[in-house]
């Protein structure tokens, strides 16, 4: 075996060791996994049932989609435009590196204590963690990711980030940095808890920042769904927010971007989701003789940084410009028997099948990738589950060849290629 | 007509030599003139799904040189990758065509019962099929097994359930859960967990006596997944293995 092809191993035998460690060997994890499964298709029953013209969105929002990505540097420069309109400041960052300096910078010096919502971006720029590095004191608000920030653990789901956790494990969790003894047995008194212990952090915050699902290149308004009302506090109490947003999130109008909305909120298995916000700029008022004045209850200051690591160049790859079509939805992952056999552990920074394709093209590059993507058992039933018919299993695929090129393939496969193929 | 043979090499290095013994058993019980592909490449098809790309298409070509060359007049295989691969993938990548249809075991006998139906012996006993993936959700292949058992006096065929699946106006089938075979074979170490993903999750929970899927790959799988399981009371039986039996 050669340096390069035993750091491949290297890889590889990591993921192993860290599925059946933290993943297959955990039989609390499964029964969690098993739990939210059933629990996602009950209420997606319920939504369908409830609205069962939610199977027509599909084809629209795939068409806008299709739209926006090839149309995406023109919405970019529209967004751009429509931000510095509504006095808000607009960044672009080339990678995940140009990004988190953006943000130190606008969260400022010395210490400063920084709210933040759910958000896979900033996962995958490690925004979190870089901003603590910096010295300030950074909390999770959303209940998932408070849990991912206190055990020191990863998102296992796009939507539901401690979705292998049980209720029992996320009581003890919690009563450890709340101080408080919660029953085992119940969760809302783990809600309860949290829901104290945060709302000290928003009302001391210097910046909230989060993600959002969609941006309206029209107005430049971003579309953020959530239900625990921490974005609103985060996006409302602190003097300046920061939405951190990859730029595949464009779309042309605001009716394009309701329409994702709901489509991304009914898939994500949502009958109505609590909030839906819409945020065009910084806190304004007119009310003394109609003059704008900036900086009214909300924040003073409007950030919206668009983030490219990748992205562009993907917009412009026809085999692989579908995978930017992805919502984040979630709802691939309760249907990938792959995702329930690794007990999460499938995708490093994005999950899933569909996870692999954006760590390789995205978040991590091919190499670290490459385990997720020859896991992949490429049954396509994501393909059939995804509200935008993405097709990951034809992705994957494609993806492979490139990785058997440049040599990311286990020691396993090429064994049987060796042996197997030759006749 | 002439039938040659696919896939039995495949079936052999897995081990099924039940399925291969039914399908031979079969055919000749049905009257078919067939030929056994005895030196096709062991599971060819696997290479285009793994990027192989320096040597798929030298073993694609391989397949079809060999297998026009037998003369037959039809192509049938347990495994729906290959016939997937030659209706859609070679023809789209390479400009590989193949001289002779290429159809499913399934869609082949659900032909011939339907030219003329079969004398069985009733099976009374739960079945339950799992549509492989490629031949099911990709290719839309549920109807030949359907048509197949409704052949079998007394049989029950039981299918995965799919609490969405009617309101989102798909058949249930699209849902289909991989028994894993694949993954149990790039990763071995997960083999235990198989059993978590299908058998106990899936299959036991319909409490069937007999289980098999379309695909013989996703029967691979059933047959691993139930050994590991240590589930006695459900049998895995491919459907070829099934009408063998009860065929008078
Ligand atoms: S691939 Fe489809 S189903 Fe999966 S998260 Fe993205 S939009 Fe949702």
């Amino acid at each position: 075996m050669s340096e390069k092809e035993k750091e491949i191993q290297k890889i590889f035998n990591d993921y192993m060791a860290e599925i059946i460690a933290d993943g297959a060997e955990n039989e609390t994890l499964r029964v969690a996994l098993k739990r939210a499964v059933n629990s996602y298709r009950g209420n997606l029953k319920k939504a369908l049932e409830l609205f069962p013209d939610s199977i027509d969105y599909k084809e629209k929002a795939r068409k806008i989609k299709e739209y926006s990505i090839d149309h995406l540097e023109e919405l970019i420069d529209q967004t751009k435009k429509a931000v510095e309109r509504n006095h808000g400041v607009f960044h672009f960052a080339k990678d995940a590196d140009e990004a988190n300096e953006i943000i130190a910078d606008i969260v400022g010096k010395p210490k400063k204590t920084i709210v933040k919502g759910k958000s896979l971006t900033t996962e995958e720029t490690e925004l979190r963690q870089y901003l603590q590095e910096k010295g300030h004191e950074v909390w999770e608000t959303d209940l998932g990711e408070f849990l991912v920030q206190i055990r020191d653990g990863r998102p296992m789901h796009m939507l539901a980030p401690s979705v292998d956790l049980t209720r029992e494990e996320a009581a003890e969790l919690i009563s450890k940095i709340t101080g408080k003894d919660l029953p085992k047995d119940r969760i809302d008194t783990s809600v309860e808890a949290v829901r104290e212990f945060l709302r000290d952090k928003f009302t001391k915050a210097d910046t909230g920042i989060s993600g959002a699902n969609v941006i309206a290149a029209e107005t430049g308004t971003l579309f953020i769904i959530e239900n625990e009302g921490n974005i609103k506090v985060a996006a409302s109490c602190p003097d300046k927010y920061v939405a951190l947003v990859g730029v595949e999130k464009i779309v042309p109008t605001l009716e394009d971007a309701m329409h994702l909305v709901k489509t991304t909120w009914r898939f994500a298995n949502y009958v109505v989701p609590s909030y839906v916000h819409m945020i065009s700029g910084p806190s304004k008022t007119g009310d003394i003789e109609k003059t704008t004045t900036y900086g009214a209850h909300g924040p003073r200051e409007f950030h919206m940084v668009l983030l490219d690591n990748g992205r562009l160049d993907v917009a412009k790859n026809d085999d692989f410009k579908e995978l930017l079509y992805c919502m984040k939805c979630g709802a691939c992952m309760y249907e990938c028997p792959v995702f329930w056999v690794t007990a999460g552990h499938f995708g490093k920074k994005y999950p899933g099948g569909i996870g692999a394709l954006w760590d390789a093209f995205v978040a991590t590059g091919m190499e670290e990738a490459a385990p997720s993507v020859y896991s992949c058992a490429i049954c396509g039933r994501c393909k059939t589950r995804c509200p935008l018919n993405i097709d990951t299993d034809k992705m994957i695929k494609k993806l492979r060849k490139i990785l058997y090129k440049k040599g990311y393939t286990p020691a396993i496969l090429k064994e049987m290629k060796d042996t197997f193929f030759k006749g | 007509m002439k039938v040659l043979v696919a896939g039995m090499s495949n079936l052999e290095h897995q081990g099924q030599q039940g399925v291969i013994d039914s399908i031979t058993s079969l055919l000749k019980k049905m009257g078919v003139d067939y030929q056994i592909f005895t030196d096709e490449v062991k599971c060819w098809e696997a290479t285009l799904n793994l990027g192989f790309e320096d040597i798929s298409e030298k073993v694609s070509k391989e397949f079809k040189e060999k297998a026009e060359a037998t003369g037959a007049d039809l192509i049938i295989s347990s495994f729906a990758a290959g016939v997937q691969k030659w209706r859609t993938e070679l023809p789209n990548q390479y400009g590989l065509e193949l001289g002779i249809p290429y159809i499913h075991v399934s869609q082949f006998i659900a032909d011939e019962f339907k030219k003329s139906s079969p004398d069985l012996a009733p099976f009374p006993h739960k079945y339950f099929v799992q549509h492989g993936c490629t031949l099911g959700r990709k290719m839309k292949g549920f109807q030949a097994i359907r048509d197949v058992l409704s052949y079998v006096p007394e049989i029950e065929v039981l299918e995965e359930e799919h609490p969405t699946a009617e309101l989102e106006k798909m058949d249930k089938a699209e849902f289909n859960t991989c028994p894993g075979s694949w993954l149990n074979f790039t990763q071995p170490e997960l083999g235990d967990y198989i059993k978590e993903n299908y058998v106990l999750s899936v299959l036991a929970p319909a409490n069937p006596d007999y289980a098999g899927s379309t695909c013989a790959n996703g029967h691979y799988g059933i047959v691993q997944g139930l050994e590991i399981a240590e589930i006695e009371d459900i049998k895995p039986l491919y459907f070829t293995e099934l009408l063998d039996r009860i065929w008078r």
